[in-house]
């Protein structure tokens, strides 16, 4: 193959066609606005934005967050502007420049999520990804994603409103990853998503200069922030939890945990995915997401594939 | 809304360090070589730096910039400080910025009080307000003196404050070890507005905290708006005070950010908005705020 053509390094997802397969994990990326100042944002496959749900939500009170060696842990609750808000004033913006875009949409009911994907099949929304696991909000929309029944009834409830891509993303913090990834593509998924971030906890101890006796309630200052953990660490998890899953369903897999540089995006196709999402790594790199799309393309010119499907081919770990 | 679609712009920008030196014994000032970061940082803005070893940059308030160059002044506290106190001239660094939105500079009689580290971004402040002809005074205080940049010789006037004399940290003066040494180029750059140092420890200037002094200085200064920076408490404290002289204050705050560019939403803070409270980023819809708006 010639270097002069462009390699396709496009995806499809359900209806949605991604130019490419490099998209940014919802949380991790605002509205597509903010990193503006760093890079061309319409040359991503899609971004996804940040959680929304019907009505805006103030999010959790500080601590919000706690860096660890290779992770990150969150507390925000979701924090966001509604949905109403969105469609009024961050959807033109990313219309407007072209930015292909996934709706990363949560409620505290089946019915919130009904309506969430009404009004997003309302707009024309091409695709729309479930946040079942958000670990940080006390209503627990955790457990949709916990148990096959309620899942499965979310799913088809919104699969019924919904036209365009319908994108389930999955929590690793289940006992059978593959029943729930199978239940949401019976429930009638296009593309299942995962992971989110892992539910973790971290506890600073600080003993007193006159130690822990007589025991006395300032003997130890207790601090501790409890959340999602995403970053580096959770790679292996999620590598895991995507090698479970592949083998039982048939719909797209974007793959998400952990993923800072080119040979991290690899191991995911690896292991079953077919698009990848960058996620934390977009608070210490803004700009990595735009140098894999680069990469990404100098690399199958470089080892002559004209397709993006059979790169992942290749790679694909044979079961 | 257009987006600008300019790429990189903010960054990542690899910069060149120029110097790495000495303000107190745990405080440094870094100068680095970029010349869109010196060309468009405003005062009270910062940038973010990639530090090895961490997971999340550091940011740091910029505080100066002169031709190509800008300056950051740092304690030495954390793993990320530790990193830049390694750095040395010719080395590189990866930075972001400038990010965050900086002060509103208003043509009025100003003070302008820094705390600590929080002396960099009112260092900034207090050249733009000299070029501008703006007139201010500016106050340094610290636990130990911190020479910052330029300002070495207290120059206020006032009777009623008794200086001690102030001992010049730059590089050239601690190898003559002379206390204001003449021939070093902070002594030449000494700014004529009133410039007044304050040190817990007697090292420099007025001796004592900020509390001991703040309401003589307002009363002689009779500013009409106060920028500063610094730790909560002390801004909190700045901030009542100012209240109590009906005197806007406008504060650059810091915390832990995450991402530094909005979109995390880890460094929230509650702000007083049309009688009613609404989340703000400090990152991105900061650092600078009113001060009455802040809620503690």
């Amino acid at each position: 193959m010639s270097n002069l053509i462009k390699p396709d390094t496009s995806v499809n997802i359900g209806k949605l066609k991604l130019k490419n397969p490099i998209l940014t994990a919802s949380g991790t990326f605002g509205y597509a606005d903010e990193y503006d100042d760093f890079m061309n944002v319409a040359n991503l496959g899609a971004i996804v934005t940040k959680g929304i749900t019907l009505n805006p939500r103030t999010g959790n009170p500080q601590p919000r967050i706690k860096e660890l060696k290779n992770g990150l842990i969150n507390s925000i609750g979701l924090e966001n502007i509604g949905i109403y808000n969105f469609i009024e004033k961050r959807l033109p913006v990313l219309k407007e420049n072209n930015i292909n875009f996934i709706i990363n949409i949560a409620g505290e009911s089946i019915e919130e999520y009904v309506k969430l994907a009404k009004i997003c099949q309302a707009n024309n929304i091409d695709a729309v990804e479930l946040n079942l696991s958000c670990p940080n909000v006390k209503s627990g929309c955790l457990e949709f994603g916990k148990d096959e029944e309620t899942l499965y009834k979310l799913v088809s409830e919104v699969r019924k409103n919904f036209n365009n891509s319908l994108i389930v993303k999955l929590s690793s913090n289940v006992s059978f990853p593959e029943k729930m990834a199978k239940t949401a593509e019976n429930g009638g998924a296009d593309a299942i998503s995962a992971i989110n971030t892992v539910k973790a906890m971290n506890v600073e101890v600080k003993i007193a200069t006159s130690g822990l006796r007589p025991p006395r309630n300032d003997n130890a200052i207790f601090k501790y922030i409890k959340g999602g953990l995403s970053g580096s660490c959770i790679k292996p998890i999620a590598l895991n939890f995507i090698y479970e899953i592949r083998q039982h369903v048939s719909i797209p897999i974007i793959g998400m945990g952990g993923i800072s540089c080119f040979q991290d995006m690899l191991e995911f196709f690896a292991v079953g995915a077919d698009a990848i999402q960058v996620g934390t790594a977009n608070f210490t790199h803004p700009d990595l997401s735009e140098t894999l799309v680069s990469e990404l393309n100098n690399f199958m010119k470089q080892q002559n594939y004209e397709s993006l499907a059979e790169l992942v081919k290749d790679l694909r770990y044979e079961y | 809304m257009q987006l600008k679609i300019q790429n990189k712009i903010k960054g990542p920008h690899i910069v060149e360090v120029l110097s790495n030196i000495k303000l107190s014994d745990d405080t440094r000032k870094l100068t680095f070589k970029n010349k869109i970061i010196a060309e468009t940082a405003k005062p009270g803005q910062f940038i973010s730096i990639l530090c090895e070893d961490l997971l999340l940059r550091r940011p740091f308030s910029v505080a100066n910039v002169k031709d190509d160059t800008f300056e950051i002044i740092y304690k030495i506290k954390g793993k990320g400080t530790k990193y830049l106190s390694k750095l040395q001239s010719s080395d590189s660094a990866d930075i972001i910025g400038p990010l965050g939105n900086g002060f509103n500079i208003e043509n009025k009689n100003s003070l302008l009080i820094g705390c600590g580290v929080g002396i960099a971004p009112i260092n900034f402040l207090s050249n733009i307000l000299e070029k501008s002809g703006i007139n201010h005074t500016f106050v340094a205080c610290s636990q130990t003196y911190i020479y910052h940049c330029k300002a070495v010789k207290p120059l206020y006037k006032q009777s009623s404050f008794d200086f001690l004399p102030t001992p010049c940290h730059c590089e050239e003066a601690q190898r003559a070890d002379v206390a204001i040494s003449k021939s070093c180029d902070c002594f030449a750059n000494t700014r004529n507005d009133n410039h007044i140092i304050i040190t817990e420890d007697g090292s420099a200037g007025l001796v004592g905290r900020l509390d001991d002094h703040l309401e003589n200085i307002i009363n002689e200064v009779k500013p009409e708006k106060i920028y500063t920076c610094g730790p909560n408490p002390a801004i909190k404290y700045i901030v009542q005070t100012a209240e109590k002289h009906k005197i806007p204050v406008e504060v650059a705050l810091e915390r832990d950010f995450a991402c530094g560019t909005g979109v995390c939403m880890g460094c929230v803070i509650q702000i007083k908005e049309n009688d009613t409270t609404v989340n703000k980023r400090i990152c991105k819809d900061g650092p600078v705020f009113k001060g009455s708006e802040v809620l503690w």
